[in-house]
């Protein structure tokens, strides 16, 4: 099997080598079902076995909540949204998508950076 | 860093905790608004988010280096784009007590990749001047300690499992962090102060500097007939 690979460095001290489970990354605007197929692949998942886990984007533990909430004020500018979601995510990845994909766990992501991606782009960047 | 359309001026001071640079920048600023010309302050400190997310952090010991960094390059964004950038466009001279080389130092300590943060603060304009107030660790760390201060958890690099003792802990991770200067400021410019001088001494070099090169007449308030100040 190929080693995982990173779109960049990487982070400090996560050899790729020792990812072992699958990541599983679902994208799509609102409405377009993401939430209902991610329910039935894990429902499949869990059924034939596998252990599952699913993150997606304003869920991390360290500025879910304060992400959520500041979105509702809607004073946030550009650049401090898109370093707002890059902290959720890395949360995320450092916590939980890593971990688990090290633990061999199948990883489902209901939206990845490639949303990041797209509204960044959308915004200027 | 992006340059064009701003008027403005950006000065920021650097350099290890008990080097002065605060005393000595708190005093440009006093000077500057006594003759009259448009300053704005800003310093490198935590707003909210970050106070909750670094306490939550701490006490769950969730932080990571990335997400130390990011967190805090998070607050800077938000004080960069509703401060400092609308000020320069404005034509103030900004005063910057800290600015991103003081995140360049603390996260590459932290483990952080140099080259993946300087991409990270890109977006920020690059100061007009910055005073690097150099002294040796040893009377850094003499002038921060004598008190027995209470140290923050991370101010103190504790997550880096240096040491158990805080102090210890300290000196450690501002002696890393005091080499992690000398090599920011050979890859960028700098005005070296001499922090052991007499304050005023550096406070008068400081004003040299700044005079020579900016020129301070352009940004005089502009008051209306009558108005006092």
């Amino acid at each position: 099997m190929k080693p995982k690979r990173f779109y960049g460095k990487g982070l400090p001290g996560v050899d790729p080598a020792l990812i072992k489970g699958t990541l599983i990354v679902i994208e799509g605007s609102d409405g377009a079902g993401r939430s209902t197929q991610i329910d039935f692949l894990q429902n499949w998942l869990e059924r034939k076995g596998y252990p599952t886990v699913v993150v997606g984007l304003k869920r991390s533990e360290l500025v879910g909540e304060a992400l959520a909430e500041a979105m509702k004020g809607n004073t946030l500018t550009a650049t401090t949204l898109k370093l707002f979601y890059a902290t959720d995510f890395a949360d995320q990845l450092e916590r939980v998508i890593i971990p688990s994909l090290k633990a061999g766990f199948v990883v489902l992501a209901d939206r990845y950076i490639y949303t990041l991606m797209a509204r960044d782009i959308v915004r200027g960047s | 860093m992006p340059t064009n359309e701003i008027d403005g001026k950006l000065i920021a001071v650097e350099g290890l905790d008990g080097s002065g640079k605060s005393t000595q920048i708190r005093l440009l600023k006093r000077w500057l608004e006594l003759e009259g010309y448009k300053v704005f302050f800003t310093e490198w400190n935590s707003s909210d988010l970050v106070r909750q997310a670094t306490r939550k952090g701490k006490k769950k010991k969730l932080l990571t280096p990335t997400t130390f960094s990011l967190i805090h390059a998070t607050d800077f964004a938000d004080r960069y784009e509703r401060q400092i950038l609308p000020l320069l466009k404005g034509g103030y001279i900004v005063l910057a007590d800290r600015y991103v080389y003081t995140a360049f130092a603390r996260d590459a300590v932290r483990g952080c990749d140099r080259d993946w943060l300087r991409k990270l603060y890109r977006f920020a304009r690059k100061p007009d001047i910055t005073f690097f107030f150099e002294l040796s660790l040893d009377v850094a760390l003499g002038r921060i300690l004598e008190g027995r201060p209470t140290l923050k958890f991370h101010e103190a690099g504790m997550d880096m499992n240096f040491s158990n003792d805080i102090y210890e802990s300290f000196k450690i991770f501002q002696g890393k962090i005091y080499e992690e200067y000398g090599r920011i400021f050979k890859e960028f410019p700098a005005e070296r102060i001499n922090a052991i001088l007499p304050s005023e001494q550096q406070q008068a070099n400081m004003r040299d500097i700044v005079k020579k090169r900016i020129n301070l007449p352009g940004f005089k308030l502009r008051l209306k007939k009558g108005e006092g100040l």
